[in-house]
């Protein structure tokens, strides 16, 4: 990511020194995710936790969550219930932010909603459809929904003109 | 709502996760497509409301002071930027642009920035002004981002912010003879004594006066009957004509015959407004009337006039018909062979013409039409040069039928002119020729004839030619 701040905003300042972006539920989180990984993968396990520890307690959210999930997918053996527990581990990342524990509650709220609705529709569109079918599905919903939250933005803001 | 570079490699990592469960089937990857999908909706989700109550609840002021200037002169422009605590948590910048004709001073920086948890913040902008014209500033563009940085967007906020910038005022000289008039335009006495408001004066009652004038406040107090008399005050219907024909724009420096002429014309209305007298304007350009304002005395009548005059301007060049020729053109004419191609094709173009123009002259016709509009009743004012002596004069007479008043204000077109003028003796006996032609049509007993001309170059040429004047009587 070419930005360091986490803010972004129209004057980002540039900062050379590391900052930890993480607040106790997320590095709790990131914590809980290395561990599971050291724990059933041995000394390679072990490494690939560090090094998820590592950067996901520098880098933005979404970079965290990423490299978790890599993490997760590096490590071979794990059970279902193991990779399901660091996914919930790993949603903490999302949620956290580093001037609050767990970020504000209307954002909070946002994310179970659409955390939600994502895992159902998988859940169901898997009883009948493919891994890949469901993929598919899934990325095509986040870009439409997407798509609809930025009309409805320009709408409400008076941004569309009329058409004639 | 646009996404940045932020967002795209976010949803770069999703689709990177979408990639590898296509490619490998692997379950764990459709997690973080998950959560990846979660996290753009619910930041979408998250700023599009932040952006909402910004674009609602923030307050930006913008305004100029003073609103009215004059070019060289500068003006501040004031950026105030408010919003609630509430609303405080992401960076926001407010920039302000200005229009072709002003520009910002040295040391300006226009915007305001807030930083996450800064809710007021308010800078003064340095506006350097070179044009005059009415100015419209572009209203403040507001930059807004998430606090997550994925998200920016960009408002326009409604200021209404303006400013007028005036030409530079010219040292006018309003007068005879270089002598100052001081009651060119203001209060007007009607001397028509009457019964009115104003008291005039307190006289002794003479015999044969009706009783009911006697003042008896006044008798009780002197003991003898005494009559207070009134002014009658009437309204006056002032008719502005203002020349703009191309000879008002000729000059052989930076000012212009016609900028004493708008001078003029924005004081007339000036003391039109200030008696609350009826005022009419008719600009008259190369080609008859070009700007018509019918009489009244509404503050929307004086507000017209006063931007009629200010947006006029006489055209680029002078008309071919009537323009003297000058007489170095006339003497190389003399010198062209009279056997010639050459000879054929240049006389037409340097042949003396006569001054009197053939058919309608612009300023006459309108003055005409303008006399039969208003007829009598009304003050006539006429603003213009000397170029057309004779239609001057013409005009002036067509205005005068029938008892009406006139006040012509004439700029010496010689203060001017430097073309053909090689000493300061040519220009004093060119003057000369003016105040001739002026105290000509101050005679008539209804005509006030005033010159109008830059009171510094008058004052040097009339100083250079009485001297020279007493170096010869004295010789």
């Amino acid at each position: 990511m070419a930005e360091s701040d986490d803010t972004g905003g129209p004057q980002p300042s540039e900062r050379t020194q590391l900052v930890l972006r993480r607040g106790r539920v997320g590095i709790i989180g990131l914590g809980v995710t290395a561990g599971l990984i050291g724990l059933v993968d041995g000394l390679s396990g072990m490494l690939v936790g560090a090094v998820v520890l590592g950067i996901g307690l520098v880098t933005p959210a979404p970079v965290a969550f990423g490299i978790g999930v890599a993490g997760l997918l590096m490590s071979s053996g794990l059970s279902p219930v193991v990779t399901a527990l660091s996914g919930v581990a790993l949603f903490s990342v999302l949620l956290d932010h580093d001037d609050a524990p767990l970020g504000d509650s209307q954002f909070l709220i946002r994310v179970v909603i659409a955390a939600s609705g994502l895992l159902l529709g998988t859940g169901l569109l898997l009883s009948v459809w493919s891994l890949q079918a469901v993929t598919v599905a899934v990325s095509c919903v986040v870009a439409f929904c997407v798509y609809l939250i930025h009309r409805y933005e320009r709408v409400t803001l008076g941004l569309v003109p009329d058409q004639q | 709502m646009q996404a940045t570079r932020r967002f795209w490699a976010t949803a770069m990592v999703g689709v990177v996760f979408s990639l590898l469960v296509l490619g490998g089937a692997h379950q764990t990857a459709l997690f973080g497509t998950i959560g990846i999908g979660t996290w753009l909706l619910a930041t979408a989700w998250t700023a599009t409301q932040t952006f909402q109550r910004l674009g609602s609840d923030l307050t930006v002021e913008y305004t100029v002071d003073p609103p009215t200037t004059q070019v060289g002169s500068s003006a501040t422009a004031t950026l105030t930027v408010i919003r609630p605590p509430d609303v405080a948590a992401t960076p926001l910048r407010v920039s302000v642009s200005l229009p072709p004709g002003l520009q910002l001073g040295p040391t300006a920086t226009p915007a305001v920035t807030l930083s996450p948890g800064e809710t007021a913040e308010t800078i003064v902008i340095p506006i350097e002004t070179t044009v005059a014209g009415e100015f419209a500033l572009p209203d403040p563009v507001v930059e807004l981002a998430d606090r997550r940085g994925l998200y920016t967007e960009t408002l326009a906020q409604p200021a209404d912010a303006q400013v007028t910038v005036l030409p530079p005022e010219p040292t006018v000289h309003i007068g005879k003879g270089g002598e100052a008039y001081g009651n060119a335009f203001g209060e007007h006495p009607t001397d028509r004594p009457g019964p009115g408001i104003a008291v005039r004066e307190l006289r002794q009652y003479l015999a044969g006066e009706d009783a009911m004038n006697i003042d008896w406040k006044s008798t009780a107090r002197l003991g003898e009957p005494y009559v207070r008399e009134t002014e009658g005050e009437t309204d006056r219907h002032t008719a502005l004509l203002v020349d703009h024909r191309a000879e008002t724009g000729q000059s052989a420096g930076t000012e212009t015959p016609f900028e004493y002429i708008r001078e003029a014309a924005l004081g007339i209305t000036s003391g039109a407004s200030e008696a609350a007298d009826p005022l009419s304007l008719r600009t008259i350009g190369d080609n008859g009337i070009t700007n018509t304002i019918a009489p009244g005395s509404t503050p929307t009548t004086y507000s017209r006039v006063q931007a009629t005059l200010l947006a006029l301007s006489p055209p680029g060049t002078a008309p071919t018909r009537g323009w003297p020729q000058p007489a170095r053109e006339l003497s190389l004419g003399d010198q062209i062979p009279a056997e010639s191609t050459f000879a054929h094709t240049l006389r037409p173009y340097v042949a003396a013409t006569t001054h009197r123009i053939e058919g309608d002259d612009s300023f006459v016709t309108a003055v005409q039409r303008t006399r039969n509009e208003f007829g009598t009743g009304a003050w006539f004012v006429l603003i213009t040069t000397d170029a057309n002596p004779v239609q001057l004069q013409e005009s002036v007479k067509i205005a005068t039928t029938g008892g009406a008043n006139v006040l012509v204000l004439v700029v010496p077109t010689v203060l001017f002119e430097t073309e053909g003028i090689e000493t300061i003796a040519e220009t004093y006996a060119a003057y000369s020729e003016f105040e001739e032609l002026r105290q000509t049509l101050d005679a008539h007993p209804r005509v006030t004839a005033l010159e109008l001309a830059p009171g510094d170059r008058l004052q040097s040429v009339l100083s250079h030619g009485r001297a020279a004047q007493t170096a010869t009587e004295s010789n």
